[in-house]
C-alpha cells in the first residue's frame, strides 16, 4: 500500500493535515493589506516575492473560534494561483498508509487519520480554496 | 536642479558612455584610430559643455585628456595599458563631478600632474625626433593651396536667395571650378541658410573677375575671397544628430493623454451608436483609426534599444575581471533590440547581479581553465533576442557551471524539496531552486552553489514585470540564464491616496482634478452627501464607506479626487493624496476576481500590495447605498 505524506499543523489545539504534494512552501506570517468587500475568511493579500498572494483564515472558513494568533502561512496552489493558509503552528510531516475516508458532513474535511494516538483531520484543499 | 543642469547631466552621461566605450576598444586594439578620435571628440565636447556651465574641474580634466588624445592622434604618444587606466580614471572623476559628488582637490591635482608629465615626456620625445612635424599636424583642416573660399553675402530681404545662389554655383560649375559649398548644395536649394554662403572653388587666376561677376548679380550685397584664418576650423566636429532629446515627463504626459483619448473615444462611440447616425459613426471610425495609430506610436516611443543599458556593462566587467584576476572576453549581441523603457530600467540591476556572478563564480581563473583543457580566456555573452510575444535576454558564460548535487543537498537541508520529489524534478527545475530566498540570504551559498547571491532578487524583479527566468547549466561547460520578458507592460499613471489607515490607487485616466475641502463644505441632499464646485452640485463618494474601512474618524479637512464617469462629475473623498506614481497593474484572479470596487492590484514602492480602485464601480456602489 502506497505511503502518503502529510504536513501537519495546529489550529486552536487540534491537529490538521494537508497532503504534501499540495503544498509549495511554508512562511512565517507576514503583514498584508485588507481586501475591502471580500468574504470574511479572506484575511489579506501579501507580497510574496513579487506575487500577490491571498491569505485565507482557516479558522473563519472552518468556523473555529479564534483564541490565539496564527504564526505561519502554508502556501498552496490552485488553478496556478498561490494561496496562503493561516495556521497557528507547524507540527511536522507524517507518513500514513491510508486516510480513512469518512462520510463527513463538512465539505472542507476529507477524513481522519490516527498517528501516535492523536487524531489528525485531513483537509480538503479543493473545497477550501473556492469562491464561496 | 535647473533645466540646464539636467540637460548637462544627461548629455554628459551620453558622451561619457561613448568615451569609456571607446577607451575599452582602444585597450583591445591600441591602434584603433576611430576609438582615438571618438575619445578626443567626446572629451572636446564635454570640455565645452562644462566650460559653459562654469564647472572648472571637469573642464580641466577633460581638457587634459583631450590634449593626451591629440598627442596620440598625431602619433607623438603610444597607447599603453597604463595610459588606458589613466584615461578611465579621468572619466571616472568626470562622472563623479557631473553627479556633483565632491572629489578632493588634491586627487584632481595629482591626476593633472601625471597627465602633464606624460605630455611633457612626449614633447621632449618629439623635439628630439620630429622637429618640424608640429605645425602641419595642428591644422588638419588646412586648405590646400589650390583651393579658395568665396564668401557671398546677400542683401536683406532677398526673394529667392536660393535661385541667386544657384546661378553663381552653376556658373562656377560650368567653368569647372566649383568644389563644394557651406552649407551644402541641398541646404542652399532649400534656402536653409541665413544671408551668407561660402563656396569652395579651385584657385584660378581669374578669381578677381569671378568675384566681380558675382557682385554684378542683383541683390548680392558683397562677395570676397576669404583669408585663410577666416575659414571655419571646427568643421571636423560636426556630428549629425537625427534624434532629439525629449524629457521623460513630456513623454509620459503624452502617453497619458493618449490613453485618455482612447477612453474618450469609447464614450463617443457609445453615443454615436445610440444615435444611430451613420455619418457620425463613419467619421468616428476613421478618427478611431488615427487614435489607435497615435497610441501605437507613443508605445513605440517608450521602446528603447537594450544597448542603452547593456553598454554600461563592458566597463564593469573589465574592472571586475581585473579584480578577480580572470581573463574574460565579454560580448554583447542584439543591442538594437527594443524594450519598454520601464522594463529595461528595472533590469539594469538584475543583469548586473548575473554578470557579476558570472565573473566571480562562473568563469574560472586562467590556471584552472588550462587545467580543465579550456582556453585561458573565458567568455561571457549578453544577448537580446526577439521572440514571439516578447524578448529574451540571455546571460551565458563558459565557466565551471552550477554544481547540481550541491544544489540538491542544500535545497533538501533548507526543506525546499524532499528527497523523493527531487527525483521528479527536471534539470531546469533543479537549477531554479537557487532562486529561492533561502539560497540568496545565506553566506555559505557562494561556496556551495557557486551562485545564489542576487539570483533571488533577479527572480523577484522578473516576477514583478511579468517575466520568467530559466536556468540551464552543464558542468565544466557553463551556465545560461534566460530572462523572458513581455514587450510592454500594463503600466498606468496613478494617484496614490490614503483612506483611514489604508492605501489605494486611483488611475489618472479617470481624474479630472484634485481639490481640498473643509468639513463645512459637505452638504447632505436627499440623504446623499454632496459638495459645491463652481456652482455645480457634485455627489460625494466616501471611499471609507464604500470600502468599509475601520478606524475612520471625522476630520476637519478632506481631499477630493474629482472624477468623470458617464459624463457626470463625482468627488471621491479620501483623507490624503500621497503621490503620483506609475504602477504595474496585476489583474485580480481566482478568489479575488469579481470583488466590487476593485480593478486590480499592484505592488507599491514600499513593497506592500495596494488595490487599484475601479472608479465607475465605486460610483455606482455609492449610488446604490
Amino acid at each position: 500500500m502506497a505511503n502518503e505524506q502529510y504536513i501537519t499543523f495546529k489550529i486552536e489545539g487540534k491537529i490538521y493535515g494537508i497532503n504534501i504534494t499540495e503544498i509549495i512552501d511554508i512562511y512565517e506570517k507576514m503583514e498584508g493589506i485588507r481586501i475591502p468587500n471580500a468574504e470574511n475568511y479572506i484575511e489579506s493579500v501579501i507580497n510574496l516575492r513579487g506575487d500577490v498572494v491571498v491569505l485565507i483564515s482557516l479558522k473563519k472558513k472552518l468556523k473555529i473560534i479564534k483564541k490565539v494568533e496564527e504564526n505561519y502561512i502554508v502556501i498552496c496552489e490552485k488553478d496556478k494561483e498561490k494561496y496562503g493558509l493561516l495556521v497557528d503552528n507547524i507540527e511536522g510531516i507524517i507518513n500514513v498508509s491510508k486516510v480513512k475516508e469518512e462520510e463527513s458532513e463538512d465539505e472542507y474535511i476529507k477524513g481522519f487519520v490516527e498517528k501516535d494516538g492523536k487524531e489528525i483531520i485531513i483537509l480538503n484543499l479543493k473545497n477550501i480554496i473556492n469562491k464561496n | 536642479m535647473t533645466n540646464y543642469e539636467e540637460l548637462f547631466i544627461s548629455e554628459a552621461e551620453e558622451y561619457l558612455e561613448q568615451v569609456s566605450d571607446s577607451i575599452l576598444k582602444l585597450e583591445k586594439d591600441m591602434n584603433d584610430v576611430e576609438a582615438i578620435n571618438s575619445i578626443f571628440r567626446g572629451m572636446h565636447t564635454i570640455k565645452g559643455m562644462a566650460a559653459s556651465m562654469g564647472y572648472s574641474s571637469i573642464t580641466k580634466i577633460s581638457h587634459s585628456i583631450e590634449d593626451v588624445m591629440d598627442l596620440i592622434r598625431s602619433e607623438k604618444l603610444q597607447v599603453s595599458s597604463e595610459l588606458v587606466d589613466l584615461l578611465l580614471k579621468g572619466t571616472d572623476y568626470i562622472q563623479s563631478l557631473v553627479h556633483k559628488r565632491e572629489i578632493d582637490d588634491n586627487i584632481i591635482k595629482s591626476f593633472l600632474k601625471v597627465i602633464d608629465s606624460i605630455k611633457t615626456g612626449s614633447e621632449t620625445f618629439k623635439e628630439n625626433n620630429q622637429v618640424d612635424d608640429k605645425k602641419d599636424r595642428k591644422k588638419p583642416e588646412k586648405l590646400s593651396n589650390s583651393e579658395k573660399v568665396i564668401k557671398i553675402i546677400f542683401a536683406d530681404d532677398v526673394v529667392l536667395k536660393s535661385a541667386r545662389a544657384f546661378v553663381v554655383i552653376k556658373n562656377l560649375q560650368d567653368k569647372n571650378l566649383y568644389i563644394k559649398s557651406e552649407p551644402d548644395f541641398d541646404s542652399i536649394m532649400k534656402e536653409n541658410f541665413k544671408d551668407e554662403i561660402e563656396l569652395f572653388i579651385k584657385d584660378t587666376p581669374q578669381i578677381e573677375t569671378i568675384i566681380e561677376q558675382i557682385k554684378g548679380i542683383p541683390e548680392i550685397k558683397d562677395a570676397f575671397v576669404l583669408k585663410e584664418d577666416e575659414i571655419k576650423k571646427d568643421q571636423e566636429i560636426v556630428i549629425e544628430k537625427k534624434d532629439i532629446k525629449v524629457s521623460l515627463e513630456r513623454l509620459d504626459n503624452l502617453q497619458n493623454y493618449a490613453s485618455e483619448l482612447v477612453i474618450a473615444r469609447g464614450r463617443l462611440q457609445q453615443i454615436a451608436y445610440s444615435l444611430q447616425n451613420e455619418e457620425l459613426i463613419n467619421s468616428l471610425n476613421s478618427t478611431s483609426k488615427i487614435i489607435s495609430n497615435i497610441q501605437d506610436e507613443i508605445m513605440k516611443i517608450r521602446m528603447v534599444p537594450v544597448g542603452q543599458v547593456f553598454d554600461r556593462y563592458p566597463r564593469y566587467i573589465r574592472d571586475l575581471s581585473n579584480r578577480f584576476k580572470k581573463k574574460i572576453n565579454f560580448v554583447i549581441k542584439g543591442r538594437d533590440i527594443e524594450l519598454d523603457r520601464a522594463i529595461l530600467n528595472s533590469l539594469a540591476d538584475p543583469l548586473l547581479h548575473l554578470l557579476k556572478n558570472a565573473v566571480d563564480h562562473g568563469i574560472e581563473t586562467p590556471e584552472e581553465r588550462l587545467k580543465n583543457k579550456k582556453g585561458e580566456t573565458g567568455s561571457i555573452v549578453l544577448e537580446a533576442k526577439r521572440v514571439k510575444n516578447g524578448v529574451l535576454i540571455i546571460v551565458s558564460d563558459d565557466g565551471k557551471g552550477l554544481d547540481r548535487n550541491k544544489i540538491i543537498e542544500k535545497a533538501i537541508s533548507l526543506n525546499l524539496v524532499d528527497e523523493e520529489k527531487v527525483q521528479h524534478l527536471s534539470e531546469s527545475d533543479i537549477y531554479s531552486l537557487i532562486t529561492n530566498e533561502g539560497f540568496s540570504t545565506k553566506e555559505e551559498v557562494n561556496d556551495i552553489s557557486g551562485r545564489g547571491v542576487g539570483v533571488g532578487a533577479v527572480y523577484n524583479v522578473l516576477k514583478q514585470i511579468g517575466g520568467t527566468l530559466e536556468i540551464m547549466s552543464q558542468k565544466n561547460k557553463g551556465t545560461t540564464f534566460t530572462l523572458k520578458l513581455p514587450l510592454t507592460l500594463a503600466i498606468i499613471k496613478t494617484l496614490i491616496v490614503k483612506v483611514s489607515d489604508e492605501t489605494y490607487i486611483i488611475p489618472l485616466s479617470h481624474i479630472v482634478e484634485t481639490i481640498d475641502i473643509r468639513k463645512e463644505d459637505i452638504f447632505t441632499i436627499m440623504g446623499k452627501e454632496v459638495f459645491i464646485l463652481r456652482d455645480e452640485v457634485v455627489p460625494l463618494v466616501r471611499l471609507s464607506n464604500i470600502f468599509k474601512c475601520e478606524n475612520t474618524e471625522e476630520k476637519e479637512k478632506y481631499s477630493i479626487v474629482l472624477v468623470e464617469v458617464d459624463d457626470s462629475f463625482y468627488g471621491i473623498l479620501v483623507d490624503n493624496f500621497m503621490e503620483q506614481s506609475e504602477v504595474v497593474v496585476k489583474p485580480l484572479k481566482g478568489i479575488l476576481s469579481g470583488i466590487h470596487g476593485l480593478a486590480g492590484v499592484s505592488i507599491l514602492n514600499n513593497g506592500m500590495p495596494s488595490f487599484i480602485v475601479d472608479v465607475p464601480g465605486v460610483v455606482s456602489m455609492a449610488k446604490e447605498e
